[in-house]
């Protein structure tokens, strides 16, 4: 092995090693801000190694019922959410998947023309009044429950599979939705788990519909309980904070209440980021 | 008699309602997609016509007076409508160029790394931001540069320089943004260029290894202009969307900080706050229209040479 070799693979590892570091940093601050005394905040701002630690924040944080109750929305409207957006995504990919439907370029039209025209944010948002979406929990699912990107997604899947076992399904007499139900979703269930995964950090972390939609805090999604805390003490804040300290949350808090919301995505990150991986390499090749 | 029956049936096999029928199962399962389409993207495609009238409450969208260009006219006279399109346009290309150097340099470093476990931490460390919602993002930018505690200024202050007021320094907001997107998106597009770098014939380094190859010679002479054709693809997919902006970043990031607005505020935050905080629906639809048509103009353009650099990616 030549010496540059060496050398260029050692200042790769090392500098590849600092990247991950550093982009994972801003997220080890918040971590060890949320462990942090308020004092030795006041006293050193923050830290990476506070001066004293303290789990003060999420004492604080889980006394009340505003963070459970931001956690049940979130919950609710992520499973729920998520569910349904695979079954209609899945079928109506299905469906289009099969050569028999005569109308599937009509159908692929409709799903494909709001990709690239949309009657813009106010429209929509009139639409979403109209429905009666104001400060109801459905406002913050059904405008979500159908992405055209994850249809195509799905849809390159189910073109993938063999026609062959269709076929033969077909002449054993199963319908269409015994097709789909038992033969299609199970082999293309790499792609529906990819999907499903998609949706459901789409739900997570939602707070665009929450902002137009949401004023009642009894309906706050955690994202959105996280805003509405931050905003306090950000540059608008800034002001009020010099005039009445008592009124801000801590920043520990607020930091705490970072770390609840990430809470879930962290656990689950390690086991379905190569699902992640896989949906981006298929979506990428086909635009 | 016998021959009747035939064209009539020929006649029903080729109508609308016998594939409807032959096929109402597909059908039936298409429904709900299609159903959801009509009602949250079609539907609201009427509402277009509220940036001609006069919008109010009483006479709703199809009654209220109308009015022609005067919302395209009161918004384009304004002082502030050119430099909303520069920031918005001029943002999006600091964006795109930045994130292609710096996920296309990362790719090709992190191929290089021949232990599958290390790869394998990088890429998953360099992948989590992409994760993270945009109010996530807004509190961790927030923990680095508020004045009083944040990191920046701690770390400033334990150099011995003097702090800075970052929330109030819109001239530096452009190059903050820059970095905070890079930092969010750049492990996504890592992972596009990587699959693209393994999926490069491996007898071309073999073949150039025993010619001697240094391994630089093998990054610039093999690995990056076989990653042209993908760099192009990911260049012209993305300047498709030059004219929208990231509503979710400016707004959670900036919100209404009227100071740091002159050089952040982007197109879909003006249409947000015209409509929330003045009520003017007809302004607010005015300029999404006018966004809306750029937009479809662009992406089309684009398409087009997407498909003219290769036939089988683009859109459509």
């Amino acid at each position: 092995m030549d010496k540059r070799f060496s050398l260029f693979r050692i200042t790769n590892t090392i500098f590849l090693t600092v990247v991950s570091i550093l982009t994972l940093f801003p997220f080890l601050v918040v971590l060890a801000v949320s462990f942090s005394d308020e004092s030795s905040i006041a006293k050193n701002g923050f830290r990476l190694i506070p001066e004293k630690w303290s789990l003060g924040a999420y004492r604080l944080l889980f006394e009340g019922s505003v963070v459970f109750d931001a956690y049940r929305i979130s919950i609710i409207v992520t499973v729920a959410g998520t569910i349904i957006s695979v079954l209609i995504t899945s079928m109506l990919g299905y469906a289009l998947s099969r050569k028999s439907l005569k109308y599937r370029n009509v159908l692929n039209m409709i799903v494909y023309i709001p990709m690239i025209f949309s009657g813009g944010l106010v429209p929509f948002y009139m639409v979403l009044l109209k429905l009666h979406l104001k400060d109801n929990i459905l406002g913050l699912i059904l405008p979500m429950l159908f992405n055209p990107f994850f249809m195509f997604l799905i849809l390159n899947f189910f073109r993938g599979l063999p026609d062959a076992v269709i076929e033969s399904a077909k002449i054993d007499g199963a319908g269409e939705f015994r097709i789909y139900r038992s033969i299609v979703m199970r082999l293309a269930a790499p792609g529906i788990a990819t999907i499903t995964l998609f949706y459901a950090l789409n739900y997570w972390n939602e707070w665009n519909l929450a902002l137009l939609l949401i004023n009642d805090t009894r309906l706050y999604p955690l994202q959105y309980l996280l805003r509405m805390i931050l905003m306090r003490v950000s540059y608008v804040g800034q002001a009020a904070m010099n005039a009445n300290v008592s009124e801000i949350p801590a920043e520990s808090t607020k930091m705490a209440t970072v770390i609840v919301t990430i809470g879930p995505i962290m656990l689950v990150y390690p086991f379905v980021q190569k699902y992640f991986i896989k949906g981006i390499t298929i979506g990428a090749v086909k635009g | 008699m016998y021959h009747e029956k035939v064209l009539i049936n020929k006649k029903l096999k080729h109508g609308i309602l016998f594939e409807l029928f032959q096929n109402r199962a597909l059908y039936l399962m298409a429904l709900p997609g299609i159903a959801f389409l009509l009602i949250f993207s079609y539907y609201p495609m009427l509402g277009i016509q509220i940036a001609f009238r006069d919008y109010n409450f009483q006479d709703g969208i199809w009654h209220s007076p109308f009015v022609g260009f005067k919302y395209f006219e009161i918004f384009f006279k304004s002082p502030f409508a050119g430099n909303l399109l520069f920031t918005t346009l001029y943002l999006n290309i600091l964006f795109i160029v930045t994130g292609l150097i710096v996920s296309v340099t990362i790719a090709i470093l992190l191929n290089e790394i021949t232990n599958n476990l290390v790869r394998r931490v990088f890429q998953s460390s360099m992948f989590f931001p992409y994760f993270l919602s945009w109010v996530i993002i807004s509190a961790l930018v927030y923990s680095f540069l508020n004045d009083k505690f944040g990191a920046l200024n701690m770390l400033l202050k334990s150099l011995g320089f003097s702090t800075v007021t970052w929330y109030n320094e819109p001239r530096l907001w452009r190059g903050i943004l820059t970095v905070i997107n890079t930092w969010q998106s750049f492990g996504y597009n890592v992972v596009i260029y990587l699959a693209a770098i393994v999926s490069i014939n491996n007898e071309l380094y073999e073949s150039a290894r025993i010619d001697g190859a240094s391994k630089f010679d093998e990054i610039f002479r093999i690995t990056l202009p076989q990653l042209i054709p993908t760099i192009v693809l990911m260049l012209l997919l993305a300047l498709g969307k030059v004219f929208y902006g990231n509503f979710g970043m400016i707004y959670s990031i900036i919100g209404d900080n009227g100071i740091l607005n002159q050089t952040t505020d982007i197109i879909d935050t003006y249409i947000f706050r015209a409509m929330r905080n003045n009520g003017d629906f007809s302004t607010g639809t005015a300029v999404g229209l006018f966004q809306s048509v750029c937009g479809f103009i662009t992406v089309v353009v684009f398409n087009k040479l997407v498909k003219k650099y290769d036939d089988t990616m683009g859109l459509f």
